[in-house]
């Protein structure tokens, strides 16, 4: 029942997200459009700057306008009217979180792969390849990390960022919901909370493992940061975020499954 | 085993009790009328049979199970609110329930839309609060279930249009099966009634045969109903 789950969330969200994908790729052909008809045109070349300011502020919205219409489509799936179907469906009430995380994982990519094609699209030329080929090579040589190993942990970083939003905001929600008065205040409230409580507990976890593994005052005089110190920090990091993400993810679904409370 | 059983069930919402020790069975192939006033408890009942609220304390059996996933196979529920998604068409619709639901029939379904002149194609969101109804019951009613659970079926439509859907229930739910139909108007629901249950504040005020109170009043339910909770 889950994969049926999955295509009605996923048909759902193609309606919203798809449109939105189209109007990037669309904008960033015009823009290069422009940029190739409009060399000498002051007109064109406002307009071209005016699309532009547009372009780059949707692509950099994509994952935050997926994880919206992700817990959108949660939110009324789950406990709006449209709950009244959903939790009398013949299915596991799980179902209904799971299909959420596994389809984000999915649009998180192919978000991810729509703002590498328009940009590229968009301003694609060697010398920027070029730029960012130097970009990188100085990171590598200051922290000694190889390409692949950078790309991997930028894709985690995106992911662990996204998730964390994800299941905080859906464990708050699900706790919010439980109330019988002022139920979306609650759910704010409860994810704030979250919010900070996690904050705290990294903060605290952080500062015993990293500050006990490292000599501080070695840091301090150098003056740097070693490359050791930045990695294992790194690697205790997604660490904490892979536990409480678990953590969110189970507080969200017992009180999904065992307090559901549609009024 | 009875369809459907309530063992000593309570729910409070804060300090506030809305349902008290609520007992009751529900056997095969009856038609039974849960009849209170507004707030009576009628539908966070239905609401804890359907699984969408948990009880206080008390159960809800189910052929002798647990509310759970199998029940939902055996019941089919009106609630008294617009619960599609506006954004598909009707047809999508229909497709949800066939993909979810194995006892519902996509070709009824048609056939009452039809019956009804309801287009298939056309999308919830562009319908008007009657016909989304109309749709909400063609869907429940298509599904070959044990047990249907109606909450103000006939609530927001004209009286016309009541009698219409009382027959459209009548005509199309699974033989053997039971319906549980709440409501307030109990003029329009009481020719269909084999058994009734009169809820108020909470509790179960009286549960007889529909004929044993007709013949032991020698009154319709309706005025049974107005006589036991006149203000």
């Amino acid at each position: 029942m889950l994969g049926k789950v999955i295509k009605y969330d996923m048909k759902y969200l193609n309606r919203l997200l798809v449109p939105y994908y189209l109007i990037l790729i669309g904008m960033a052909g015009l823009i290069r459009l422009l940029g190739i008809i409009g060399e000498h045109n002051a007109a064109i070349k406002v307009t071209s700057t005016i699309i532009k300011v547009f372009f780059f502020v949707g692509v950099a919205l994509v994952l935050v306008y997926t994880l919206v219409i992700v817990l959108k489509r949660f939110y009324d799936n789950t406990y709006k009217e449209e709950g009244y179907l959903t939790h009398t469906l013949p299915i596991k009430r799980g179902n209904v979180i799971d299909s959420k995380i596994i389809l984000s994982v999915f649009y998180v990519i192919v978000g991810i792969g729509v703002m590498a094609l328009t940009l590229l699209i968009a301003v694609y030329s060697t010398e920027l390849v070029e730029t960012i080929k130097n970009i990188l090579a100085e990171i590598n040589l200051g922290f000694n990390i190889s390409m692949a190993k950078l790309i991997i942990y930028m894709v985690l970083i995106v992911f662990s960022s996204y998730f964390s939003y994800l299941l905080m905001i859906m464990a708050g929600m699900s706790i919010g919901q439980t109330f019988n008065d002022k139920r979306t205040l609650w759910s704010v409230v409860f994810s704030v909370l979250i919010y900070y409580v996690s904050q705290i507990i990294s903060t605290v976890v952080m500062l015993v493992f990293s500050f006990g593994k490292m000599n501080m005052l070695d840091i301090i005089k150098t003056g740097k940061e070693p490359v050791e110190f930045v990695t294992f920090t790194m690697g205790l990091s997604f660490a904490l975020t892979a536990v409480l993400l678990v953590a969110y993810y189970i507080i969200a679904k017992i009180t999904l499954t065992k307090k559901l409370n549609i009024l | 085993m009875e369809l459907l059983t309530c063992k000593n069930l309570y729910k409070n919402y804060g300090k506030k009790q809305v349902l008290k020790n609520i007992n009751l069975e529900i056997p095969k192939g009856k038609i039974i009328g849960l009849l209170g006033k507004n707030g009576s408890g009628k539908t966070t009942l239905i609401k804890i049979i359907n699984d969408l609220l948990v009880p206080t304390s008390g159960e809800v059996l189910v052929n002798g199970q647990k509310v759970g996933v199998e029940s939902k196979k055996i019941i089919s529920y009106l609630p008294e609110k617009s619960f599609l998604d506006h954004g598909l068409k009707v047809k999508e619709i229909i497709s949800y329930y066939g993909d979810f639901y194995e006892d519902f029939q996509p070709n009824k379904a048609y056939e009452l839309l039809e019956k009804l002149h309801l287009n298939p194609n056309e999308k919830l969101r562009t319908m008007s609060k009657g016909m989304k109804e109309k749709v909400q019951l063609v869907l429940v009613m298509s599904r070959k279930a044990d047990l249907y659970v109606l909450d103000e079926p006939i609530g927001g439509v004209d009286p016309a249009t009541r009698d219409y859907i009382m027959d459209t229930i009548l005509t199309n739910f699974n033989d053997g099966a039971s319906i549980l139909i709440s409501t307030h108007l109990i003029a329009d629901v009481e020719r269909i009634l084999d058994e009734v249950i009169f809820m108020d504040e909470g509790t179960i005020h009286l549960t007889a045969s529909a004929d044993d109170l007709r013949n032991q009043y020698g009154k319709s339910i309706n005025e049974i109903f107005r006589e036991v909770f006149k203000c």
